[in-house]
């Protein structure tokens, strides 16, 4: 029969697979590389010591926009962590049997890929629009928006993994429920919890959308969160789509920084994970 | 006493949970309805229907039409799709079932981690080192290949500038494929092995165990995939706005410059003068919104019923 063409079809099917993975790397490490390489450059001291220069002067950094980006990232986590955590230890503990913990964690599923700049949009009219004006809060608020459904879905993955006899062992030691969830299913769940929230703070790091319209941009160096601050996105954003050379490789350094930092966090929370829960 | 004390303070706890959980659906709702109560002055003035089949958009003379940056929106995300989805189900396949074990963690890894580089430095490279790259080389080869045959040859018409739909979708593809790729793989891990082993039994190749068993059995998972992608592709707004050009035309050629919503809010929003401007920039959040929601919804449903299985 005609086993030699269908074996032939076999190969060259698989063999297309085969090409597809190429494909998936190819673009990795070409991105990688080609940020590396332009980055490299300008990665020199004074991209984190000093102040973006006056237009036509030579040098100056970006110290202003990791100070800034820092301190809204920080922020945000301080936002979104707690309310992420919290509101994924009900939907794991005390709302595991109720129908509306089942349509909670479905809507912070699909939020979790609603439109970053859609964030932005409701953070600018109920923050920016009252105060009129944009501040590194508004900022703050919008990338722990983001942040929440995220972290609200590994803590109740992460506690729904913690075994029921645990907790029915700390139970009939006569501790309360809350005593239970602080001191017996978060201690196991920790790595798990930690992870997420080091994922969701990789995630947040590269955001620009939701900035454009909250923290806005700043080409002095402040750390007034209630008024317009720097962060490295959009800055990159305005150097990149700005005419001058060497604000281009600014841009390529900050990019190069962002990178590696997320690219590190990410490998980082995987390793984390992949050593407590052995798949 | 202590017992009374734990009593509340355990109250107090749940409560606060609850709330936190809350938030999810305070936030969703509330999003849904600041988009909408932001954007109704636009929606009383033009009407839905107007606003978005009318192709004029003029500040000056408060002229807003949704319908160029829609078609770029959707224009770019489906071309994404159609390079992406055969991509993702291909590496899904090479993982699952080809790759030997020792591969298999570092190309899913590698893979994901394309979904972990930000948008932002996707925008960058795009405009400076794949746009260059795509009007010096292969725009041009396009042109004088696939552009010559009779049916296509509207579709690649025009300079090769870089600064296009053709090269905004090839970005997008790329950065979805980790979103379908992931779901698609674990959609085909769960094909039970007793279904596969007894296509083997009776003599099927490895690729007709795949294209028979394997897919059939986990489409609902691929279907989800592919939704949850293209919602990712229909908001992407950073990568596209290096590399779309902002131009409000409705495109007839791939290598066109065009503009897409996200685009146009990401570029217009802070320049936005009058109310009825930024009413009609947040009308074009709200549809975004509706249309992303929609189709994330839909993909979770999916998604869910193979759970459920």
């Amino acid at each position: 029969m005609n086993v030699k063409k269908r074996k032939l079809i076999n190969g060259f099917g698989l063999f297309l697979c085969f090409l597809t993975a190429l494909w998936g790397i190819f673009w990795l490490f070409f991105i990688i590389f080609d940020v590396l390489r332009h980055g490299i450059t300008a990665v020199n001291p004074e991209l984190f010591l000093k102040d973006p220069a006056p237009l036509g002067e030579e040098g100056g950094g970006l110290k202003n926009a990791f100070v800034g980006h820092m301190l809204i990232t920080l922020c945000a986590t301080l936002i979104g962590v707690p309310i992420g955590v919290l509101g994924g230890t009900f939907l794991a503990e005390y709302g595991r049997k109720y129908y509306v913990s089942r349509i909670i964690s479905t809507l912070a599923d699909i939020m979790v890929s609603v439109p970053a700049i859609i964030v932005g949009a409701f953070v600018y009219a109920i923050i920016v629009k009252p105060m009129q004006h944009f501040s590194g809060w508004a900022g703050a608020v919008a990338l722990g928006i983001i942040m929440i459904p995220t972290v609200l879905r590994t803590t109740e993955n992460m506690l729904s993994l913690i075994p029921w006899t645990l907790r029915e062992a700390a139970f009939a030691l006569g501790a309360p429920y809350y005593k239970v969830i602080i001191q017996v299913v978060y201690r196991g769940a920790a790595t798990g919890i930690l992870t997420g929230i080091i994922l969701a703070i990789a995630r947040i790091t590269g955001e620009a959308a939701p900035l454009l319209f909250t923290s806005f941009n700043n080409n002095y160096y402040s750390t007034d969160m209630n008024q317009p601050i720097a962060s490295l996105t959009i800055t990159i954003f305005q150097y990149a789509m700005g005419p001058y050379e060497d604000w281009h490789t600014m841009a390529w350094g900050a990019s190069l920084m962002i990178t590696l930092f997320i690219l590190f966090t990410t490998i980082i929370g995987r390793i984390l994970i992949k050593r407590r829960y052995k798949y | 006493m202590p017992k009374q004390k734990g009593k509340a303070t355990d109250f107090l706890f749940s409560a606060i949970t609850a709330i936190a959980a809350f938030g999810v659906i305070l936030i969703s709702f509330g999003i849904f309805i600041v988009l909408f109560k932001e954007s109704f002055p636009a929606i009383n003035r033009f009407g839905f229907e107007e606003f978005i089949f009318s192709t004029e958009w003029d500040p000056v003379q408060e002229l807003f039409g949704a319908a160029p940056a829609l078609i770029g929106t959707l224009i770019t995300s489906f071309f994404a799709l159609m390079l992406a989805t055969p991509i993702a189900i291909g590496i899904a396949i090479f993982i699952t079932e080809i790759a030997p074990s020792f591969l298999k963690g570092v190309i899913g890894t590698a893979v994901e981690l394309l979904a972990a580089i930000p948008s932002i430095i996707y925008g960058m490279w795009g405009l400076f080192t794949l746009a260059p790259i795509m009007s010096k080389y292969i725009e041009p080869f396009l042109q004088s290949t696939v552009g010559k045959l009779p049916l296509f040859n509207k579709l690649f018409e025009g300079t090769p500038l870089g600064v296009d739909l053709f090269t905004a979708s090839i970005i997008l593809s790329i950065m979805i494929i980790p979103f379908t790729a992931s779901i698609a793989r674990d959609s085909f891990n769960l094909t039970p092995a007793v279904l596969k082993e007894s296509a083997y039994a009776i003599g099927a190749t490895k690729w007709e165990v795949v294209k028979d068993v394997v897919i059939p059995y986990s489409k609902l998972g691929v279907l989800g995939g592919i939704g949850l992608s293209l919602g990712r592709a229909l908001g992407e707004t950073m990568a596209v706005a290096f590399v779309l050009g902002n131009l409000n035309k409705i495109p007839t050629s791939l290598f066109d410059a065009a503009a897409t919503v996200t685009v146009k809010l990401a570029n217009e929003f802070t320049e936005a003068d009058k109310d009825i401007y930024l009413s009609a920039l947040y009308f074009l959040a709200f549809l975004l919104f509706i249309m992303s929601f929609t189709i994330l919804t839909l993909a979770k449903v999916f998604l869910l019923k193979i759970e459920k299985r």
